[in-house]
């Protein structure tokens, strides 16, 4: 059949029909538009929320912290067992412990002061204790890991700042006191002072003391919480504002011999009333909270992508059976049927494919304009992330290409089985 | 049977029923190229039902029909509407026009569907509506008159030069004189194009000019001299 007759056969076909035909059309683009968002909206933020909880702890890790939660200076809850010395060496004496790595805070006020961007800046700390062998050999690389008082004439603190930290810090921080928000990348080599023993909201008896310090690195270690500095040094500041004070720790990262052994480690723990997460148990929760965002942006998907399929499926199908009559003529007139399958397989298939495509295009420039949006509005997902969006182009066209099939298959059935339908009934009124 | 003129439509023992009343019993009729066969009969005797089984819109009966020859049961469903399409116009009672397209359009649908040029179908629609005085303009047929519409509904019979025309009472809207000028086209165009004519007719003003009457009764179908 060529296409001039083709053409003039679907224009008499259509004729007063074009509203419902550009209806079901525009179900379909909208249907599609719909499912390529989604995606790639949800797929972006899933890939956001992996790389936020990406945890590189081994297996065979185990971190134990006190029940009660110490940061630094402030204690939000008393009472717990607390993580002494003797605690770590029972610990350490394990058979089936390989190495532990303490964790100490800075139990003094303090605060840094340097300039960021240009601007002179100013904020309250943390610091955080911790061994070279916690931070990792990747880490250790270029940086000089051991530190002391007494080198505080001749070299910088060497300061590793938490990215979960960065990431508090622009999502809530940066933005209220509208400040630039900072990237791992713009802050590594700043050099700044550290106070210790006093800060904006208290200070110690003994008067405080300065060090130049400068931030060498940033760590995703989940374990890591605030500044993170020199073990050795961290604990010479307690010793000196807190003198006799037994050393607490406020974690402890214990690494097995083997990792079935870990289980065993963690009942220790607990049974001396300590908290004890394992690589699993973080991966888990993240595991949990990653899988849940994704089934219900995959749910909505779904909903939004079953109701617009149905929506469409049903105005194809009303249309063909408001059209029985019609078809019942054109086959009591003796069309073949080849050809009105053919000009309808075009009609259902071709202009089908047409709408979804232009929908899904459509669906890509939306989520493509949605993330650059997000993206210039919030320096905290800038930091965090290149592009709020994945085009997984593969699936998104088996995607397309399966609701095609779908609602084409469906209307295609429905129209063949009137096409069987004895020429007697369809022209009964 | 006049010699030198074949049958064209030939059916042998048609039954029909619905549910369990039998409206055709073992029916017989031959159709010769190119007479004027009217059917008569009382009103729900089974007149359209014989006209949907001869026009083979109707295949659930028993019995044999033949078209040229062929026998309609062993077609297949493209052969079928090959048959259709090649040998059988037909008129139906309600027309069965597509309200929303035009005389012209209604008229050339079926050959365009059918994969013929559409101009030439154009060509032949406004020449065989301007014998029925049917104005081809953009006008929707759903705003004509019936008895336009039932004129368009013959001009889509004869569009694709049919061996045979099976007519559902095709001037039942017209008024006298339009009944005689609408058969008296129908004349021209079967002395023109040779089809044969199969009318239900109820019109005493149109009988005189059949070749021949039967009467549908009790089911079956009776000359009528």
């Amino acid at each position: 059949m060529k296409w001039s007759e083709t053409r003039t056969a679907l224009h008499l076909w259509n004729r007063g029909h074009w509203k419902d035909y550009v209806f079901s059309q525009g179900m379909l683009f909208v249907a599609s538009l719909l499912l390529v968002f989604f995606i790639s909206i949800g797929l972006g933020v899933r890939r956001l929320l992996d790389r936020f909880l990406a945890a590189d702890l081994p297996a065979e890790q185990v971190r134990v912290t006190p029940r009660g939660l110490q940061s630094g200076f402030f204690q939000t809850e008393t009472g717990g067992t607390e993580i002494t010395e003797e605690i770590r060496r029972k610990l350490e004496e394990s058979p089936l412990v390989e190495r532990v790595d303490p964790q100490i805070y800075a139990r003094v006020p303090a605060y840094l002061k340097g300039r960021l961007g240009g601007r002179p800046y100013y904020t309250d700390i943390t610091l955080e204790g911790v061994t070279g062998s916690f931070l990792g050999d990747s880490l250790l690389e270029e940086i000089d890991w051991s530190y002391t008082l007494e080198d505080s004439s001749s070299r910088f603190l060497p300061l590793v700042v938490s990215e979960n930290l960065l990431l508090l810090y622009n999502a809530g921080f940066a933005e209220s006191n509208d400040l630039l928000g900072l990237t791992p990348e713009g802050i590594i080599g700043t050099e700044c002072t550290v106070t210790l023993g006093r800060s904006s909201i208290a200070e110690t008896e003994r008067p405080p003391i300065t060090v130049r310090a400068r931030i060498e690195a940033t760590s995703r270690n989940m374990n890591l919480f605030a500044l993170g500095a020199p073990f050795e040094f961290v604990d010479q500041v307690n010793e000196l504002f807190i003198p006799g004070e037994p050393t607490k720790y406020s974690a402890l990262v214990i690494t097995a011999k083997r990792a079935e052994d870990v289980p065993e480690i963690v009942r220790m723990a607990e049974g001396y009333g300590l908290r004890a997460e394992t690589r699993r148990g973080i991966a888990q929760k993240a595991e949990i909270l990653v899988g849940s965002v994704t089934a219900a942006l995959s749910a909505l998907a779904a909903a939004i992508l079953l109701s617009a399929l149905a929506s469409a499926i049903h105005t194809l199908v009303m249309d063909l059976k408001n059209r029985r009559f019609a078809l019942g003529v054109l086959v009591a007139l003796g069309t073949p049927e080849k050809r009105l399958a053919t000009i309808f397989a075009f009609q259902i298939l071709f202009m089908s494919a047409v709408s979804m495509i232009l929908g899904a295009a459509t669906g890509c420039l939306l989520s493509w304009g949605a993330d650059k949006a997000l993206l210039s509005l919030s320096p905290v997902l800038r930091a965090a992330v290149d592009s709020l969006v994945v085009f997984p182009v593969g699936w998104l066209a088996v995607g397309t290409g399966v609701m095609l099939a779908v609602s084409s298959s469906i209307a295609y059935v429905f129209f063949k089985r009137i096409l069987h339908t004895p020429v007697i009934e369809l022209l009964r009124p | 049977m006049e010699p030198g003129l074949k049958n064209i439509i030939r059916a042998r023992g048609i039954e029909k029923s619905f549910g369990s009343i039998r409206v055709l019993k073992n029916l017989d009729i031959d159709i010769r190229e190119g007479e004027f066969l009217a059917i008569v009969g009382r009103s729900g005797v089974g007149k359209s039902t014989l006209l949907a089984i001869l026009g083979t819109h109707d295949l659930a009966y028993d019995g044999m029909l033949e078209v040229d020859g062929k026998p309609v049961s062993a077609l297949s469903r493209s052969r079928l509407a090959a048959l259709r399409r090649e040998y059988l116009g037909f008129v139906f009672q309600d027309f069965h026009l597509l309200p929303r397209l035009t005389a012209e359009e209604n008229v050339i649908l079926p050959a365009v569907f059918s994969g013929k040029n559409p101009e030439k179908a154009r060509t032949t629609a406004r020449h065989i509506l301007a014998g029925l005085s049917v104005r081809a303009d953009e006008t929707p047929t759903s705003l004509l008159s019936r008895g336009e519409r039932q004129r368009v509904a013959v001009a889509r019979g004869l569009v694709n030069y049919p061996s045979v025309l099976l007519a559902d009472e095709p001037s039942a809207s017209l008024d006298r004189e339009s009944e005689q000028s609408l058969f008296n086209l129908l004349d021209d165009l079967r002395k023109d194009q040779g089809f044969a004519l199969v009318a239900v007719i109820h019109s005493k003003a149109v009988l005189n000019r059949a070749d021949r009457i039967m009467e549908l009764r009790d089911g079956m179908l009776h000359e009528v001299v």
